[in-house]
């Protein structure tokens, strides 16, 4: 059952072709990791779907709805939900308040002025909700430009879930921590996305998270795909090696 | 009210008197737009420099004219007024606005701000309240007649002078190393001290550089006017209009825009005396909304 | 209830201060003399347009330099309304200037949502000027640089006009004023604190996200706008009854505008609070720097520059630093939430 569908999308940067007639799918209840090189075009595709970019060419469908060329605030509130790579965060908010900003929005209370936020009680409950999921509770009222950098991630993911997604997309959900951090930050995504059944699709350099986690993976390379498939097809398939996984291994000095 | 004959006086009287206010404006506002463009600020002391420069002016050729009536040096000094600002734009420079450079950017406007109001007050303290003048050099180079107008031979002094200052300032910006590294700060600061370059002693030449043609600016028009301890703020934030439609560190620009601008307020005086300045704010507001960076710089200033 | 109890505990101080504060406002009228009342009483009317400024340019991070314009813009509305219409009434007076301003702020702000930067601030110094050199070329119908006189008005219909001038300014008025600032301080503090004043705060720290969020950042911010040009809209007309003129030098100068935006530096523009302190210290600092020489501009210039080279976070800013000092000698135990930052 297919939720998201991207038929032959195109996208040009002057004669840059960074992504090159790609179709892609994501199915209900799947983990899915993207993977190529630099500059293959993940984010890029990436953006088309979430309405940051619009496609030259192409169309993107959710649930069967065209959603081609919608702009982010709309795609957001059809259900895709996004992070991104260096997270983005509200740096002077407190850590629960960035979770708030994210439910107010989700509750279309946006422009509720005469109600302090604290009254709210049920934005406050499920922020500290949210936050539990992530392990994030105690420190709730901390200021989150006091947090690590392994926390920041987690802290963006809950906010992606604070929106009640219907899939996710999560642009290298454990880039910049640690070995231990990153282990404890996929853990945390894959348990929650699995629990809540959230269709995932994940950039992702790291392999070792990629073939623990991701249920399948498609790999980019200069704006095509060109394989897809369960972990155990895609390692052993000669080209992925070539260019994403090995690549480096023979031009290594003897 | 418009009368549909123009005689051929008026004509060259509009002429004159734009291209005199154009002189003005550039001298001005090229200085504002390159402190703008390499330095991002909006330095508002560029009033307190032409109000010196004016003065100064002012002080040295009343000291000299005791001497002597040759006005040809007097014109000489009012030059040398002018790029004595510069001096003084260096000591605000190193010991003010150094301290914050990285600071908000509503601090930095604020300082100059304070530093606007201090010499203002600087100002009276040594030059006094009474208004000052000096007409001899304006009236002592003489008239000219041309098609039955009777023009000062000042008028071309001025007006020459603002485009030999033009052509030299872009000779200095695209011709000489400093100038080229200046420009190259304007656009990527961090590649310059990447490069192994002091960018902050270019910084500080820039500002010099503003000052000295903010001085000039003063020195240059004051045989024309009266001055009085305020008359920068005036003028400032008509040069700040000028910098605002040209966009910031487009010199060219800022003399096209200065023409126009000068063009529009000698006909619009002409035409419906009460409005004209309204219309250029109005313009410039106009032009903000369409391109932000102005109409002659080709990408915005990263602010 | 209990979380109530918890907060007024935690900021006991802040609960006390602000009660003595008040009280001895309430006092002041009797036991100064008038034109000391004279001075609070503009003091709090610059408090009004400095924490307006502040919605935008803390919470809203955008920097107007055109606040002039909003607060001239209501001074002139009450003196238009008393040269060209019968109406005398205050609490008309006041209405009709909080609406024009807050429509000519929907018209900046529409314009200035799609702007940053210096960009914003640019437009914003634009727009007023425009106000600034109408107003003053206009003569015939405006007064020019002299611009137009306003007399007492009537509040609720109660004519003052047997009153003399100083004692109905320091005395009544005074009052109104004191209960207009304290009805603004509780107004901004509520906005501040809803849900519409976290998202702005979001907007500011980080627009995009915002709008991968599903907010429209446009709207806020031209609603930021318009709220903060109402209010400053009903400053302007404070301070014209409370000045008896309204010239477009006093009222919609560029200068205004700067200073007004340094009353919140200089109180401390990350905090509530802080810009009316900035507004009640620059008013007393100019009115003092102009009493004591005519070279009052270099008094209060000198003021600004080391005020802004040596506190940084304004005056509000630099007690809470001296008070996190003392502080961390006693820092949080375990347990406790993280101090009592501005949440």
């Amino acid at each position: 059952m297919e939720i998201l569908e991207c038929k032959r999308l195109y996208k040009y940067f002057g004669e840059v072709k960074a992504v090159n007639g790609v179709d892609f799918t994501l199915k209900k209840g799947q983990i899915k990791a993207l993977i190529g090189p630099n500059g293959a075009g993940k984010t890029t595709l990436v953006n088309l779907i979430s309405g940051y970019l619009k496609p030259d060419r192409g169309k993107v469908f959710f649930n069967g709805k065209d959603i081609t060329g919608y702009p982010p605030h709309k795609i957001s509130k059809e259900g895709i939900v996004r992070t991104f790579q260096v997270p983005r965060v509200f740096m002077n908010l407190s850590v629960i308040d960035n979770i708030r900003v994210a439910l107010i929005s989700r509750f279309n209370k946006v422009l509720t002025i005469h109600r302090s936020l604290e009254k709210m009680e049920d934005i406050t409950r499920n922020a500290m909700e949210l936050l539990d999921l992530v392990g994030l509770k105690s420190k709730a009222y901390e200021r989150t430009s006091d947090l690590s950098h392994g926390d920041i991630k987690l802290l963006d993911f809950s906010i992606a879930l604070a929106l009640d997604p219907t899939i996710l997309i999560l642009d290298e959900p454990t880039s910049g921590v640690g070995v231990s951090e990153r282990d404890l930050i996929i853990k945390t995504i894959v348990n929650v996305v699995r629990r809540k059944g959230i269709p995932t699709l994940m950039i992702e350099h790291d392999m070792e998270v990629v073939f623990n986690y991701a249920e399948e993976i498609t790999v980019m390379s200069e704006g095509k795909i060109i394989a897809e498939g369960k972990p155990g097809d895609v390692e052993n398939n000669p080209v992925v090696q070539e260019i994403v996984l090995g690549g480096a291994r023979r031009n290594a000095p003897a | 009210m418009v009368n549909a004959m123009i005689s051929m006086t008026t004509f060259i009287q509009i002429i004159s008197s734009a291209l005199i206010y154009s002189s003005l404006l550039f001298l001005l506002s090229s200085g504002l737009g390159l402190i703008l463009g390499v330095m991002r600020i909006i330095n508002l002391v560029h009033a307190s420099f032409y109000s010196l420069g004016a003065y100064l002016a002012i002080s040295i050729c009343k000291y000299f004219l005791k001497f002597t009536h040759n006005v040809m040096i007097l014109l000489v000094f009012l030059v040398i007024a002018g790029l004595f600002v510069s001096i003084i734009a260096l000591g605000v420079e190193v010991s003010l606005l150094r301290p914050i450079y990285k600071r908000a950017q509503e601090y930095q406007i604020i300082l100059t701000f304070g530093i606007v109001m201090c010499f203002l007050g600087i100002i009276k303290m040594i030059f006094g309240m009474q208004p000052k003048y000096i007409t001899e050099v304006y009236s002592g180079l003489g008239t000219l007649e041309i098609a039955g107008v009777t023009i000062p031979v000042y008028n071309f002094f001025l007006i020459g002078s603002a485009i030999i200052i033009a052509v030299l300032l872009w000779a200095f910006l695209n011709k000489t190393m400093t100038g080229r590294i200046i420009k190259a700060v304007a656009e990527r600061r961090d590649v310059v001290e990447a490069l192994g370059i002091n960018s902050a002693r270019y910084l500080t030449v820039t500002y010099m550089l503003g000052g000295a043609l903010a001085g000039l600016s003063g020195s240059l028009t004051i045989p024309l006017f009266t001055a009085v301890p305020g008359m920068g703020i005036e003028l400032l934030i008509l040069a700040f209009a000028v910098v605002a439609i040209t966009g910031a560190g487009s010199l060219f620009g800022s003399f096209i825009t200065s023409l126009i601008i000068g063009f529009i307020r000698s006909i619009g005086i002409w035409v419906f005396p009460e409005i004209e300045l309204a219309l250029i704010y109005l313009i410039m507001v106009i032009v903000l909304i369409i391109k932000p960076s102005g109409l002659f710089v080709k990408e915005s200033i990263r602010v | 209830m209990i979380a109530k109890i918890r907060y007024i505990r935690h900021n006991v101080m802040k609960i006390v201060l602000i009660i003595i504060a008040f009280a001895v406002l309430l006092v002041l009228p009797k036991i100064l003399p008038r034109y000391q009342v004279f001075l609070i009483s503009q003091a709090m009317t610059f408090a009004i347009v400095a924490l307006a400024l502040n919605l935008l340019l803390n919470y809203g991070g955008m920097v107007s330099f055109g606040h002039a314009g909003f607060f001239g813009l209501g001074a002139y509305v009450v003196a238009f309304l008393q040269k060209y219409t019968p109406i005398r009434e205050f609490w008309i007076a006041v209405l009709l200037a909080i609406i024009f301003s807050a429509m000519f702020a929907a018209v900046v702000g529409a314009v200035c949502t799609r702007a940053y930067g210096l960009y914003l601030s640019m437009l914003t110094l634009g727009f007023a000027h425009i106000l600034y050199v109408i107003m003053y070329k206009l003569w015939m119908w405006t007064g020019g640089s002299d611009g137009l006189p306003v007399d007492m008005p009537t509040i609720f219909g109660y004519d003052f006009s047997n009153v003399p001038r100083m004692d109905f300014i320091s005395n009544y008025f005074y009052y109104l004023i004191l209960a207009l600032l304290l009805i603004c301080v509780v107004s901004l503090w509520i906005i501040v604190k809803s849900p519409y004043g976290r998202i702005l705060e979001a907007i500011r720290d980080d627009e995009i996200r915002c709008k991968f969020l599903g907010i429209s950042v446009s709207l806020h911010k031209w609603v930021a706008f318009i709220i903060s040009g109402a209010f400053s809209g009903m400053s302007g007309a404070l301070f014209a009854f409370l000045n008896g003129r309204v010239t477009p030098d006093l009222t919609l100068h560029w200068s205004l505008s700067m200073e007004i935006v340094f009353m919140a530096l200089l109180g401390g523009f990350k905090t509530f609070i802080g810009p009316l302190v900035g507004a009640v210290c620059f008013t007393y600092l100019k009115t003092y720097a102009i009493a004591t020489t005519i070279f009052w501009e270099f008094i209060l210039g000198a003021c600004l520059v080391v005020i802004i080279l040596l506190l940084p976070r304004g005056i509000v800013g630099y007690l809470a630093d001296i008070r996190t000092f003392f502080a961390a000698k006693n820092y949080p135990k375990e347990g406790e939430k993280h101090g009592n930052s501005r949440m």
